[in-house]
């Protein structure tokens, strides 16, 4: 429970009588507990039943006549549980009484929460219960509707109590997330309030409140930039509603949801923009005092050019945005990695996309899809593990024992080692060592090294049993959906072949479409695999190994053919010092060929001498960990800073250009 | 006769496909550059079901790869149908009924194919309005040079055609097939010559690492059964392309083999890791672009009337020749003459072969020395390979481009007559 919000509310409360010299300019509060027992009554023996020690602990910490009361109601055997919560943090608090009824660790109940003393130390604790003590500055409230802790209800009386009496509030609630994420994610938009209150922008008097569909998160864009992940996500589905024939609404029962994008293509085009409607209103309602934000869309390549005519009209004349533009998907994870010459690989579902941008634009004409993605791995899991359903087999792609190994790793791993091992042989003998395998490896002493290891670990009375990685183990195990474990032998590194084949040769087809020759070689060089397909572990390295293997350009002399502007004579194979270059010598064309120095060469113009994957720049801290496969996010974040300020010209279309031209502009700008 | 008013290019966006010999560009009027290029070839299985696109590419047994182009003009109508109809439902995913279509045809393209052309886009795709570009006239409106003599040297048809005012005249018009896929012949026969086997990317699972002229001693090969040798020599015609567009080089005067040019090698790596430096044959295949006849193809027998505007014309002209004869066909004056040699427009894929628009600056600049020819070349490669759609995309977005539209309407109440008229 947000401990530091409640004492942060009293004080605002207290302020004027308390620190009457302390200029308060604004208090941004979320996840309001404006009545302790209304929150001890709803979380009691649900998952959040960790705060009532919690909570109590800290009351006690206080109040130190709560501890006699305690004392006296509690069952001797629970106390010191109950203790616990005094020297761990909070989350180990939700861990340890997940679950709990606290009505059964104490004498009669609830009873001790009604002792007269009990209910003091609340009453002092409840916000607004004291007519004099009223806050003077302007308040910013947020919380989520459906808060599982604190009930919005007695937020809501508290704000009427306050707002009666003459307090500005701004009470911003949410409808979808709940207390813990939204006192994170929400906290942004608070922090923006409070950045407006200290820049000395004035609030508007009086109350209001704002409801949005989501987190207040969305705020975070304005607040800190383009440097931050996404920090919500949203199913894209709305729902039909029953009494309005047509029309939508955000919330409903599964049989009225629609979803509007099936495979990256729009099937329903209304139900789409009535959810970017949603999305953008809730987005800027907060902000409704300034002039609405621009909308920034990124979208794929199988949208039609009439369907996004029809989202520009519907964004320019609905939804009222003031700016407007679409940028691809690729481009903005070009925009992300900062590499104005690359090759996007995004292994969707069902289709991977192979985009090559040049100059930070996607070069459409040389894209090339092929349908294999997700699905197809999965299904040639099924087809090696007939016993598993396709849940299942998805289940065990996306385990952590499903990966792909390099062709070293296969050597080193259990079947490398154990070539003749059968599938019905599982008889690891701990004593039996493949010497013949370990010595062919090439790693024998770093084998041995390992095995000595494990042996004195386990020797050393060792409790903790060293688990050998999954790939040096003949059989690993995952849980599926629906809780079974599930036992695989090898074929949890299998199933990817096919995918990284066809995916490897439309890569060199793509890049072939490229007609700026000169280009190829920097293409080649920042290669980005994306998308949620290229999550399984090792995969990206297989295809980039694939690569490299059918497509690097080899030859010994790839690096004397390049231009220098200082002849060293060095690196140049001189066929006079007899450095010839082999072969050579003995051609001869029809023409009897009057070549005689290979060395005296042009150069060549093929690509690629060196294959390299594009790396993310450093400079996005809060991105470090957080998977790269979202990282078109943050491509949209920097593209629209740099649109809608003006660093780039004609990049997407105002009001005024939707007034003159109408919806068919949008082809002029991107 | 009911006329419906023809689409304004302001407010309607048509749909433009351009059926190049090798590529088929497709995108919308009004665009500069084109959306999609997918190859103008189809697979076609044993069971009779035809592939596009990327599925080209994907080795099947028993399947042969088709192209329904012949000369620059549509040849196999029934594949060209299915194709476009692919090009709507897997690549612009829309119906044909939704925008006008616009194509474009060379300036010799027979008037029986032209009705087809309306048969198909009206009654298979059921295109509201269709229109039918002459590549030239394209050409011309997107360089803005309505008077211009254009040089456009493709994969499988080299042309010359003078271009005045915005028309031309179809007498001077002259195209041969010595072009790129001459030059990807005269490769193949000396690698053929040089027992060079070409190993094309499909079948290479790793490539070897040699030194230059050594043999693959162990070949990492995929194996599939059943491979149809039309697929085969697709494959191969992608290596033949990239040797044609990384090595091979046209000379900047008349090749003879003591020329210090000549010498001067160049590597080439094949798919399988095989690679050589190459001397004079770089340009010994890219020069009978001008000079056909001077390296004679054993086993090839080059057809008959592969130039000209005339069927029955034998003679075997290269690129300068082609340039000759046209100029010797048009009847204009000397002021004309000098309009059209101040505005030389060379464009097409294969004009980016290394040296060849040099080569042919070259022998215009000797043949009207006095003239002071002036040359527009797109400097971009993909700008001088997109010219003809570029143009017909503009062209489909201009307002007096409204009497050679044909609407559905038009098309059921006169039928493929209609091309007679509007398509001249």
């Amino acid at each position: 429970m947000n401990k530091f919000t409640d004492y942060f509310c009293r004080a605002a409360q207290l302020q004027p009588s308390y620190a009457p010299e302390l200029t308060i300019v604004g208090t941004a509060l979320g996840g309001l507990v404006p009545n302790v027992s209304s929150v001890l009554l709803q979380i009691n023996g649900g998952p959040f039943a960790g705060l009532i020690p919690a909570g109590i602990n800290g009351m006690v910490a206080q109040y130190s006549e709560l501890q006699d009361v305690i004392n006296q109601y509690i069952l001797p055997d629970k106390k010191a549980k109950f203790d616990d919560s005094k020297s761990q943090c909070l989350l180990s608090d939700f861990a340890e009484y997940v679950d709990t009824n606290f009505w059964t660790w104490f004498n009669n109940g609830n009873e001790f929460f009604y002792d007269a003393r009990t209910q003091k130390v609340i009453n002092e604790n409840t916000m607004g219960v004291d007519p004099t003590q009223i806050p003077i500055t302007p308040l910013y409230f947020y919380q989520s509707d459906e808060d599982e802790v604190a009930p919005i209800v007695a937020t809501n009386t508290l704000y009427n109590q306050w707002c009666s009496k003459g307090v500005s509030i701004n009470f911003q609630k949410s409808l979808v997330s709940e207390h813990i994420s939204e006192s994170i994610e929400g906290s942004a938009a608070a922090y923006s309030w409070l950045l407006d209150r200290l820049n000395g922008k004035p609030v508007a008097k009086g109350c209001s409140t704002a409801t949005s569909l989501f987190s207040n998160a969305l705020q975070n864009l304005q607040v800190f930039g383009s440097i931050i992940a996404a920090t919500i996500e949203l199913p894209t589905v709305v729902y039909k509603d029953p009494e309005n024939e047509g029309k939508f609404k955000s919330t409903g029962v599964e049989k009225d949801a629609v979803r509007p994008i099936v495979a990256s293509k729009i099937v329903d085009l209304a139900a789409l923009n009535y959810f970017i409607k949603l999305i953008y209103k809730s987005a800027t309602k907060p902000v409704a005092s300034y002039i609405p934000p621009a909308l920034l869309l990124v979208t794929p390549s199988q949208w039609t050019r009439g369907q996004i005519e029809s989202i520009t009209q519907y964004a320019f004349e609905t939804i009222q945005v003031t700016g407007f533009t679409l940028i691809p998907t690729c481009q903005v994870v070009a925009y992300a990695h900062n590499t104005p010459f690359s090759l996007i690989i995004d292994i969707g579902k069902e289709r991977t996309e192979i985009s090559p941008i040049s100059d930070f634009q996607v070069v459409e004409n040389a894209v090339i899809t092929i349908p294999y993605g997700g699905d197809s791995i999965t299904s040639e899991i099924t087809k090696l593990l007939p016993d598993l359903s396709w849940e299942q087999a998805e289940d065990l792609k996306k385990s952590p024992i499903y990966e792909v190994l390099s062709e070293d790793d296969t050597k080193n791993s259990w079947f490398g080692l154990n070539p003749d091992a059968s599938e019905d042989n599982n008889l690891e003998d701990d004593g039996v060592v493949d010497v013949a395998a370990i010595v062919a490896s090439g790693r024998t002493r770093e084998i041995l090294a390992e095995r000595e290891r494990a042996k004195q670990n386990e020797e050393s009375g060792g409790a903790k049993k060293v688990e050998p990685p999954n790939m040096d183990r003949e059989f690993n195990s995952f849980v599926d959906r629906n809780g079974k474990t599930i036992e695989v032998g090898k074929q949890r590194f299998h199933g990817t072949e096919t995918l990284v084949d066809k995916l490897t040769f439309s890569v060199g087809e793509a890049i072939k479409r490229i007609d700026q020759i000169i280009r190829r070689q920097d293409i080649w060089d920042n290669l980005i695999i994306t998308g949620r397909g290229s999550r399984i572990k090792g995969l990206k390295e297989a295809i980039f190994v694939n690569l490299q293997a059918r497509f690097l350009i080899l030859r010994p002399t790839t690096y004397s053919e390049l231009p220098s502007t200082v002849n060293t004579g060095y690196n140049t194979p001189n066929a006079n010092n007899g450095g010839g270059t082999p072969g050579f010598n003995n051609f001869n064309s029809h023409l009897n060929s009057a070549v005689n120095n290979p060395a005296l060469h042009q150069g060549h113009g093929q690509a690629p001498t060196s294959i390299k994957l594009a790396k993310m720049p450093e400079y996005f801290p809060e991105w470090k960990g957080h998977g790269w496969e979202d990282v078109a996010f943050l491509g949209a974040e920097i593209a629209a800073k740099q649109y809608f300020t003006g660093s780039i010209d004609n990049v997407y279309m105002s009001r005024n250009d939707y007034n003159s031209f109408g919806p068919a502009y949008i082809w002029e700008v991107i | 006769m009911t006329r419906v008013k023809p689409p304004q290019a302001d407010d309607v966006t048509s749909i433009v496909i351009e059926n190049g010999s090798t590529w088929t560009r497709v995108g919308y009027s009004g665009d500069v550059t084109p959306k999609h290029y997918i190859p103008t070839v189809y697979a076609k299985d044993a069971d009779g079901k035809h592939y596009y696109g990327e599925e080209v590419d994907v080795p099947r047994p028993n399947t042969d790869i088709f192209s329904p182009m012949h000369d620059g003009c549509v040849q196999d109508w029934d594949a060209m149908s299915s194709f476009w109809k692919w090009i709507y439902s897997d690549k612009l995913f829309i119906e044909p009924n939704e925008l006008p279509l616009v194509t474009v045809e060379p300036s010799w393209n027979s008037l029986a194919n032209k009705q087809k052309a309306l048969e198909v886009a009206f009654e298979d795709l059921q295109v509201p309005v269709f229109s039918l570009v002459k590549a030239p006239i394209a050409t011309a409106y997107e360089s803005a040079r309505p008077t211009s003599l254009i040089i456009d040297i493709g994969s499988a048809v080299a042309s010359v055609t003078p271009v005045i005012d915005g028309s031309l005249v179809p007498k001077t018009v002259f195209h041969s097939r010595f072009a790129g896929d001459f030059v990807n012949l005269h490769i193949l026969t000396y690698l053929q010559t040089k027992n060079i086997t070409i190993t094309p990317s499909y079948l290479v699972r790793k490539k070897s690492v040699l030194d230059p002229g050594q043999p693959v001693s162990t070949p990492d090969l995929y194996e599939y059964p059943d491979i149809k040798p039309s697929f085969h020599a697709y494959q191969t015609s992608k290596v033949l392309h990239a040797f044609k567009e990384t090595t091979s080089q046209v000379s900047n005067v008349p090749f003879t083999s003591a020329s210090p040019f000549a010498r001067i090698g160049r590597p080439f790596e094949f798919p399988d890791g095989f690679n050589m430096i190459f001397g004079p044959e770089r340009l010994t295949t890219a020069e009978p672009l001008l000079k056909p006849t001077q390296f004679p193809l054993p086993q090839v027998n080059l057809p008959e009337n592969s130039v000209g505007s005339a069927p029955g014309n034998t003679i075997m002209h290269g690129l300068g020749d082609l340039l000759y004869l046209s100029l010797s066909k048009l009847d204009i004056t000397p002021e004309v003459l000098i309009t059209l040699l101040n505005n030389i427009i060379i464009c097409g894929g294969t004009s980016l072969i290394s040296g060849l628009t040099d080569r042919i600056k070259e022998e215009i600049l000797h043949m009207f020395p006095t003239y002071a020819p002036r040359f527009y070349i797109p400097e971009q490669e993909s700008h001088r390979k997109n010219v003809v759609w570029t143009g017909a995309s503009v062209l489909a977005g201009l307002g007096t481009f409204d009497q050679t539209w044909i609407t559905k309407q038009e098309y059921d109440e006169f039928g493929a007559e209609l091309a007679e008229k509007r398509f001249k």
